[in-house]
C-alpha cells in the first residue's frame, strides 16, 4: 500500500501526461490493482473478526455498499 | 470435446500444462503452462525450443518471475505492469510486500475470488460441468476421457506453490482454449490428418497476446524465428 501511496506525485506525472495512450491505461491498471488490493484487504480483515461497518468506516463507504460488493464473494467468516 | 482429436504426444502435453499450473499454485491453464509442457516434449517440436535455447527451466523461471508463484499469482498476474511501471509503481515490489505481511490463506481467499469473479470464468467453469453432466450421463466420466486414459509420466520442476495444489479439472484461460482451438488450423493448412504437438506450438507461437512473447523475449529469442524454425524441421521430416 505504500508503494501507492509514495508514487501519488509520479501517478499524477503519468496519469496527467500529454499522450492519452499512457495515461488511460495507467489508470485503468492502477484501479485493477487498488480493487485486487481493496479485495484482499477487506477478506482480510472479515478473517480477522471486524464488522462490515468498521470496514466501510476505513474505506470511507457505507456499509451496505461494501456487504452488496463483497459479501457474497468473501462469504461468512 | 477438442481433446479427442489430439494425438497421444499432444494429449501429454495438455495434461501436463495442468500439471505445472497445479503445482505453481494457479487454477487456470495459461498460454504459458503449455509453452513449459511443450518445451519438455521429447518431440522434434520440442526439441527445436530448447535447441534455440527455450528450455523447460529457463521457462519456468521466467513465468514464476512474471506472474509469482501461488496465489498471489492470481491478483497480480493479468495487471499491465508497464503501464504501472510508467506511474512509478514497481508491481512486484507491491507484490512482494504484500506476499510477505499477509497471511497466504487471505491470499488464497482473495486470488481464487479474482478468478472466480470474473463473469467470463464463471460461465466457463458452468459449461465444463455441463459437459462434464453429459458425459456422466452418457457414461463415462470426464476424467476417464482425458487422464486415465493414457497415464504418462507427470510434469516436473523446480518450483511448488506452497499450501495444497488446486484440485479438480482446471479451465483454460481464453487465450489458451484459442491456441488449442487454432491448432486445428495449422493442421488443416498443412494438409496433416493427425493433430499434434507441432500443431499446438505452431498455433502458441502464432498467438500476439499473452505472456507467451514477452517470455520468448526475455529468453532472447521470438515467436516468428521458433515457428520458422519449426516449420522447416517438419518439412525436412516429412
Amino acid at each position: 500500500m505504500l508503494t501507492v501511496m509514495q508514487s501519488t506525485v509520479q501517478l499524477a506525472e503519468g496519469a496527467a501526461g500529454q499522450d492519452p495512450d499512457v495515461g488511460l491505461r495507467a489508470v485503468a491498471a492502477l484501479r485493477t490493482l487498488t480493487e485486487r488490493l481493496e479485495l484482499l484487504q477487506v477478506g482480510n480483515a472479515r478473517k480477522l473478526g471486524w464488522s462490515w461497518q468498521q470496514i466501510a468506516d476505513r474505506l470511507g463507504v457505507s456499509k451496505q455498499t461494501v456487504h452488496r460488493k463483497y459479501g457474497r464473494r468473501i462469504g461468512r467468516r | 470435446m477438442m481433446f479427442e482429436r489430439l494425438s497421444a504426444d499432444a494429449r501429454t502435453v495438455v495434461i501436463h500444462a495442468q500439471q505445472h499450473a497445479r503445482r505453481l499454485g494457479v487454477r487456470y491453464i495459461g498460454c504459458d503452462h503449455l509453452l513449459l509442457a511443450l518445451a519438455a516434449t521429447d518431440t522434434p517440436a520440442g526439441g527445436v525450443l530448447r535447441e534455440q535455447g527455450v528450455t523447460p527451466e529457463r521457462v519456468e523461471e521466467q513465468v514464476v518471475r512474471s506472474s509469482g508463484l501461488g496465489a498471489a499469482a492470481a491478483l497480480f498476474a493479468d495487471l499491465d505492469r508497464d503501464a504501472l511501471a510508467g506511474i512509478g509503481i514497481d508491481l512486484d515490489a507491491v507484490r512482494a510486500r504484500i506476499e510477505a505481511s499477509m497471511p497466504l490463506e487471505s491470499l488464497a481467499r482473495a486470488g481464487q475470488a479474482v478468478q472466480c469473479g470474473s463473469h467470463r470464468a464463471r460461465a466457463h467453469r458452468l459449461r465444463l460441468l455441463r459437459r462434464w453432466r453429459r458425459r456422466r450421463r452418457a457414461g463415462r466420466g470426464l476424467a476417464e476421457s482425458t487422464e486415465t486414459r493414457t497415464t504418462p509420466p507427470p510434469a516436473t520442476g523446480r518450483y511448488r506453490a506452497p499450501g495444497p495444489p488446486p484440485d479438480g479439472h482446471l479451465p483454460f484461460t481464453p487465450g489458451a482454449k484459442r491456441v488449442l482451438e487454432m491448432s486445428v488450423r495449422e493442421a488443416a493448412v498443412r494438409h496433416d490428418r493427425h493433430l499434434g504437438v507441432e500443431h499446438i506450438a505452431l498455433s502458441l507461437l502464432a498467438t500476439a497476446g499473452g505472456p507467451v512473447p514477452p517470455i520468448l523475449n526475455a529468453l532472447a529469442t521470438s515467436p516468428a524465428q521458433l515457428r520458422a524454425a519449426i516449420v522447416d524441421r517438419y518439412r525436412l521430416a516429412s
